[in-house]
């Protein structure tokens, strides 16, 4: 019998079995879920109340108000209204308007451990996988099944191995490492799989890049994705207040994959995403892309305080290209004051940013700064498929905060590295 | 047995592989009530679907069909504007867990390919069972696992949480 990955043991785990094989079919209890604005009350809200069962844990139940917020018109005031009603109602202790995007909030406040089960309304719950934990997403109406018996049922899925190996160059990240293996796995590569990220450039990144990568396993249209615990996991799970009551989980040696695949980032340039999708991959070297008109640092996956400070490093004592418009939305506002305190921001609004709310705002399609017919941007977040901010008649390239900074100089997609001494 | 979950009978409108959700309902309309998403299904990849489709029509699709967010806007706003039944080679899970959720059925079928736009099919969500009425053939769709098959019975989560828990 070969061993276990640490997706089985994390399941088997909140399935309270010895242990379960890849196809099994589990009732697992969830440590803790996480719904927000655009998937919460106001589709689930009514259905909800008529079940008429209490929460089953308000302790280990996040909600937010982060898609619609602030809203820009009559409707998304009437989502935002009926989350907040909702959130009174249900006397909620971890209720956050307009704090932050869902998946950092969850992991800055503390909600996420190691080897446990997470699951919220967002396909980007992958994000947990940096803290050891399996995240997965459901709809708002499977949140009701969730929120009344705090389990979820799930098909125990198989791993895909994804090991980057060598030593990290300057100007290089976690999103360059994400991108580099969607241009391989494509759109679909992990479709209901678990992308097992390793190895020691994987490592060598701090936890908050990581979860760049733990992040856009949604790209992938993986089920979850995992990254192996280490000390700077720990440290980051104890600045979260998690110093204890968790036990990290690993795949065994002999475990079985799907798939395996493996890449020395010892020589990678940074990687681009062009338009329209997230696995139409290329060194940037190589991608000649038309004018800009929005460079975006913003979403869950690429406004951290590192991309913040990545792009700062980049932009301080320059201007953006005349023409363009660099918008800075950090994705909390325990990220903006300390972006604020370090002189991040403040570089980057005096290379002529727009400082944005700490929300999810265009890479939702909503809010201020969303791309006009024939618009170009190039952006830190997630997806460019098209209409993804705005009209459907707009480009998107996707790339680290540090290559969008370095583009949002040059007007065009550019090379971080020549801004970076 | 719930309306749902009786057979559906329409023309097909075949799509291709990867469909993304925001495809099949456009970020902008997120906000909107469930019976304003009707008028913008299927917008992102064919404007004109909303005012063509007809109740019971069918939607054929390629592999990993529903991919990127997991917006449930997208299998409700397909469902409002009158769509019986979703047929893939394969689903992206997201959008197959919500579509069985709120009483959409989501049948997996390997064969998918061989039905073409305007093709006029028959679905039976129980049995699992696609006829393609204009050339003469039957397909067969993955079984599921019976506490699933219990949920699309039921017609959906909710009546089926009604049923189980209170």
């Amino acid at each position: 019998m070969s061993g276990d990955t640490a997706t089985q043991k994390i399941l088997a785990r909140a399935s309270g079995r010895e242990r379960v094989d890849v196809g099994d079919i589990v009732w697992a209890k969830v440590d803790a879920h996480v719904m927000h604005d655009n998937q919460g009350p106001f589709r689930m809200g009514k259905d909800f109340a008529e079940l008429g069962l209490p929460i089953w844990n308000k302790n280990r139940f996040m909600l937010t108000a982060d898609h619609h917020n602030p809203p820009t018109d009559d409707s998304q005031s009437k989502v935002l209204n009926v989350t907040r009603a909702w959130a009174a109602e249900q006397e909620l202790s971890h209720f956050y308007d307009a704090e932050g995007i869902c998946h950092i909030l969850m992991a800055e406040k503390g909600f996420v451990r190691p080897g446990v089960l997470v699951t919220g309304t967002d396909s980007h719950t992958t994000n947990t996988g940096a803290l050891g934990a399996l995240g997965v997403a459901i709809g708002p109406t499977e949140s009701i099944g969730v929120l009344a018996k705090g389990e979820v049922w799930l098909r125990v899925p198989e791993t895909i191995r994804v090991h980057f190996k060598g030593r990290v160059p300057a100007g290089i990240y976690g999103k360059d490492m994400a991108l580099l293996a969607l241009k391989d796995l494509k759109v679909d590569g992990a479709e209901y799989k678990v992308l097992q990220f390793e190895g020691e450039a994987l490592m060598a990144l701090p936890v908050e890049d990581r979860m760049t990568l733990s992040n856009m396993a949604a790209e992938f249209s993986a089920k979850s994705s995992i990254i192996d615990v280490d000390e700077a996991t720990a440290e980051y799970l104890k600045n979260a207040g998690v110093e204890d009551g968790w036990e990290a989980v690993r795949s065994d040696p002999d475990a079985t994959y799907a798939e395996s695949y493996e890449y020395d980032v010892t020589d990678l340039s940074p990687q681009v995403a062009c338009p329209h999708r997230m696995d139409n991959v290329y060194p940037v070297e190589e991608v000649e892309s038309p004018p800009l008109n929005r460079a975006h640092i913003g979403s869950c996956t690429g406004a951290k305080l590192l991309d913040l400070q990545a792009a700062a490093a980049v932009l301080k004592g320059r201007r953006v290209a005349h023409g363009l418009q660099l918008l800075i939305a950090p994705a909390s506002k325990d990220i903006m004051s300390k972006a604020m305190a370090d002189g991040a921001l403040g570089a980057l609004i005096d290379a002529g940013g727009v400082l944005l709310p700490t929300t999810c705002g265009i890479c939702a399609g909503r809010g201020p700064g969303q791309l006009g017919d024939g618009e170009v941007c190039i952006s830190s977040a997630n997806r460019n498929y098209k209409g993804r901010m705005g009209s459907l008649e707009a480009s998107i390239y996707l790339a680290s905060a540090a290559t969008v900074a370095a583009s949002a100089v040059k007007g065009r997609v550019a090379d971080p590295r020549e801004f970076i001494s | 047995m719930s309306k749902e979950t009786q057979t559906i009978e329409g023309g097909a409108w075949v799509f291709g592989d990867n469909v993304d959700t925001g495809y099949i309902m456009p970020s902008k309309y997120a906000s909107l009530p469930d019976e304003e998403l009707a008028a913008h299904a299927m917008e992102g990849v064919d404007p004109d679907f909303p005012k063509n489709v007809q109740a019971g029509d069918v939607i054929i699709a390629g592999g990993n069909f529903g991919c990127g967010s997991s917006r449930e806007t997208a299998p409700r706003g397909i469902k409002q504007a009158g769509v019986g039944a979703v047929i893939a080679r394969t689903f992206a899970r997201n959008f197959f867990r919500n579509s069985l959720c709120i009483g959409l059925p989501v049948l997996i079928c390997a064969d998918a390919d061989s039905i073409e736009q305007g093709d006029r099919v028959r679905v039976d969500p129980i049995a699992g069972r696609v006829e393609n009425l204009t050339k003469g053939q039957t397909l067969q769709a993955e079984p599921l696992p019976d506490h699933i098959m219990d949920m699309v019975k039921a017609g959906g989560l909710v009546p089926y949480l009604k049923q189980t828990l209170t």
